[in-house]
């Protein structure tokens, strides 16, 4: 599809853009502001924490560049679809960090579509700036895919909420401020019914935050106990018992993330790099052979997914789009991650998954620094993608559910 | 938990082996020290050593029940390497240095920790060189997870190319070492060298016998490499099975979903045809060792392996990520596995080398 197509439906067009020019801008502009430091963690694929993004989150803001997916009223650029897919693309193609998704993705469009006022006005400049953390309290040790069945109880108490129960898989809870969680106010009727959406700052007494190490020996994931932990009621989004909606307004926004498709392309970037600086010292070979054949159906089906992605935005904007199609793009965005993730550990892995962590690392940061050795430490992390944000078997239900219609 | 795979080799070895497994702690950081004393006084190093060495000369098989047995609980201990790579390597040598050497390994008393840079199924690294007695490279990725006494590796003679087996004390060592922790937990070395003397009794083997007991070291560990993974991949399926049976989602267990049933029946299917495979080359291959056959089951198990890692990660949804999770150390055991020895590149070289070179000939 024509990026072209995207423009005829601007949420805020007020006056034609030049393409051209704003791609040139954005180039511009990331080049000559997003520190070379952050620039090489990106590059070299390692992992992102709360100072990278937070520090590019602030730059950008300078700018007003702080979110592209947000309209102008609360600070947003109010760019078109084509303008924010551009940002997307020259983000990725020059190792800029993505927009950090808790707080400007997630978090954000749930406070403009369901906050109060004085929650907009006391939450949402401090997401733009990057002066608050956010992190998302939904799992929790019997609630995964089936989220409507967590148990993690909160009892109005005054003008108080007190909150008891745990919380599993937070992402980035070790470096957040506030915690947007979903909790359970009320047992009675349909589950969904129950659940609330609460803003928890972590710094609250009776929180502990444990980190649960994973395969790919990255710390990003904790688990969150809440003992009679208090939250004002001022702190609740929507209505008590109307966290399901919140919940499912988000996640329709997550299957539709723009940023997706660029940073896929851009890994394909870099393992075609590194297939071809093999390529150029050890010769043609039958497994490096096959790598590219690899390589070029992943190239491919990148290119689908680019498609798949532009008519999905194009149709979400005119209320035409399918939870079949959102579906199937995560489902296949997610599994085209792995793909690509797998072919650059077989392509290094022989000689980094015995090295994956220096017992004492270079004082210089060498050894952070080299991207195979980080490609493993990826391939490892993209297992998750199949299984977080909704994972490929409820994708499946999801898609099958609406082709059969049953 | 349900009973699901098969040992390959059932029997006293595969029990002993299993409840000493079974005992240990479990979790990623678990120190795997005191499992590896256990069994070095069972005697393990000396299963495959000849009788006349002080072993138990026993059968492949035999030491088969032992690696599947704790594959089956993702033991990070290099029983392989230790206990058939280098016991072969020193059987190879007529020499009296590693006579003795292989009668203190078969007692226990030595542990020697084996590499292979220049095997022909599996080209691992540019190996150190030797000129005179001066010996300088890097002798890559030794396994250092638990305790050794040796070093027995491939190096080159500088001035003829010719391989040769060298042995080092670890003492001579410690100050040149870089260790790494490994996907599978288990810690490995790269140790340095630059012009560090080496007597002539340190220069075990040279020449075709060396190039001979290399491959031959390699083949075996390959072959054994395969019996680990299979043994992951069979407590994999028992694990998510009984994690589908208990993890209720929906109002039901996972278990009675058919997608997620249907998936494990693929990776059943798969486990089944690698564990024939691979039962049925550990017996030919005690017997006539063929190359190719080694490379095929290799590059075969190499991707049922990985499937089936996967498959139990994505079955387990977020356990599956936690290295706290035995399916998840499994998984990273059966990866790591299908690594050592020759991934499935190196095979599909070899493979297509000796396919290349036959249709010249003929």
């Amino acid at each position: 599809m024509d990026l072209s197509a995207l423009q005829a439906i601007a949420p805020d067009a007020a006056t034609p853009v030049d393409y051209d020019a704003f791609r040139g801008e954005l180039v511009d502009y990331m080049q000559a502001h997003c520190p070379s430091a952050i620039r090489e963690i990106v590059r070299t694929n390692q992992k992102l924490g709360r100072r990278e993004w937070s520090e590019w989150q602030r730059i950008l803001n300078t700018r007003g560049w702080g979110a592209p997916n947000w309209p102008r009223e609360y600070g947003g650029t109010g760019w078109d679809l084509r303008q924010r897919y551009i940002f997307e693309e020259v983000s990725a193609q020059l190792d800029c960090p993505p927009l950090y998704h808790h707080g400007i993705g997630h978090i954000g469009p749930v406070i403009m579509h369901f906050g109060t006022p004085e929650q907009k006005a006391r939450f949402l400049p401090r997401i733009l700036d990057g002066s608050d953390w956010w992190c998302q309290g939904y799992s929790e040790p019997e609630a995964g895919s089936d989220l409507a069945s967590l148990k993690t109880r909160a009892v109005a108490d005054g003008d108080d909420y007190v909150i008891n129960g745990q919380k599993m898989w937070t992402s980035h809870a070790q470096e957040a401020d506030l915690m947007y969680t979903l909790v359970r106010t009320s047992a009675e009727g349909r589950k969904q019914a129950g659940i609330t959406l609460l803003v928890v700052p972590l710094a609250t007494p009776g929180i502990e935050v444990r980190p649960i190490p994973t395969i790919d020996g990255w710390h990003h994931v904790n688990e969150v106990f809440l003992n009679d932990v208090r939250v004002p009621v001022a702190n609740r989004i929507g209505e008590e018992g109307g966290g399901w909606t919140c919940a499912k307004f988000l996640l329709d926004r997550e299957r539709l993330s723009p940023a997706t498709v660029p940073r896929l392309a851009r890994q394909l970037e870099q393992v075609e790099e590194m297939l071809r600086a093999r390529l150029r010292d050890e010769g043609a070979s039958p497994s490096l052979h096959g790598m590219l054949e690899r390589l070029f159906l992943a190239q491919a089906s990148a290119r689908g997914a680019r498609e798949m992605l532009l008519s999905a935005i194009q149709e979400e904007m005119v209320g035409t789009l399918r939870s079949a199609k959102s579906s199937a793009l995560k489902l296949h965005c997610s599994e085209l991650a792995q793909d690509i993730s797998t072919l650059a550990f077989d392509a290094c892995a022989a000689r980094y998954a015995p090295r994956l962590r220096p017992v004492v690392p270079a004082a210089d940061g060498a050894d952070e620094r080299d991207p195979q050795r980080q490609l493993v430490h990826t391939y490892l992390f993209f297992r998750s993608r199949t299984i977080a944000g909704g994972t490929s078997e409820v994708q499946k239900n999801v898609i099958a559910r609406e082709l059969f219609e049953a | 938990m349900r009973t699901i795979a098969t040992p390959l080799f059932a029997g006293d070895l595969h029990h002993t082996a299993l409840r000493l497994a079974q005992a240990q702690p479990s979790g990623a950081s678990a120190d795997a020290t005191a499992a590896w004393r256990h069994m070095l006084e069972l005697g393990w190093q000396g299963v495959l050593v000849d009788e006349e060495s002080g072993g138990a000369g026993a059968e492949l098989a035999d030491f088969a029940a032992i690696v599947e047995a704790l594959a089956t609980r993702a033991l990070s201990v290099p029983i392989i390497e230790r206990c058939a790579v280098a016991p072969a390597l020193l059987g190879a040598c007529d020499g009296a240095v590693a006579r003795a050497l292989l009668e203190r390994v078969a007692r226990g008393d030595a542990s020697v920790a084996p590499v292979l840079h220049t095997a022909p199924q599996h080209p691992a690294a540019q190996p150190p060189t030797v000129r005179g007695d001066r010996l300088s490279g890097t002798v890559a990725a030794v396994d250092w997870t638990v305790p050794a006494t040796h070093v027995v590796f491939d190096a080159l003679e500088n001035t003829s190319d010719a391989p040769l087996l060298v042995l080092l004390d670890v003492a001579e060592l410690s100050s040149h070492l870089r260790c790494y922790v490994g996907i599978d937990g288990r810690t490995s070395a790269d140790i340095e060298v630059a012009e560090l003397r080496v007597d002539a009794p340190q220069l075990l083997l040279r020449g075709a016998p060396a190039a001979r007991a290399i491959a031959r070291a390699q083949q075996l560990g390959s072959m054994l490499g395969c019996v680990a993974t299979v043994g992951a991949c069979g407590a994999m399926i028992e694990q998510t099975v009984e994690h589908l049976s208990t993890r209720v989602q929906f109002g039901s267990p996972l278990a009675t979903f058919q997608a997620l049933r249907h998936r494990v029946v693929d990776m059943y299917v798969a486990y089944e045809s690698a564990r024939g495979l691979v039962r049925d080359q550990v017996l030919a291959h005690a017997h006539a060792p063929d190359p190719r056959q080694v490379a095929l089951t290799r590059f075969y198990v190499q991707g049922v392996g990985r499937s089936l890692a996967d498959a139990t990660i994505q079955l387990h949804g977020g356990m599956g990520m936690s290295q706290e999770t035995l399916a998840a150390r499994l998984a990273m055991h059966a990866l790591m596995s299908a690594l050592r020895y020759g991934d499935r590149s190196d095979c599909l070289e070899w493979l297509v080398s000796g396919v290349v070179e036959e249709v010249a000939a003929a």
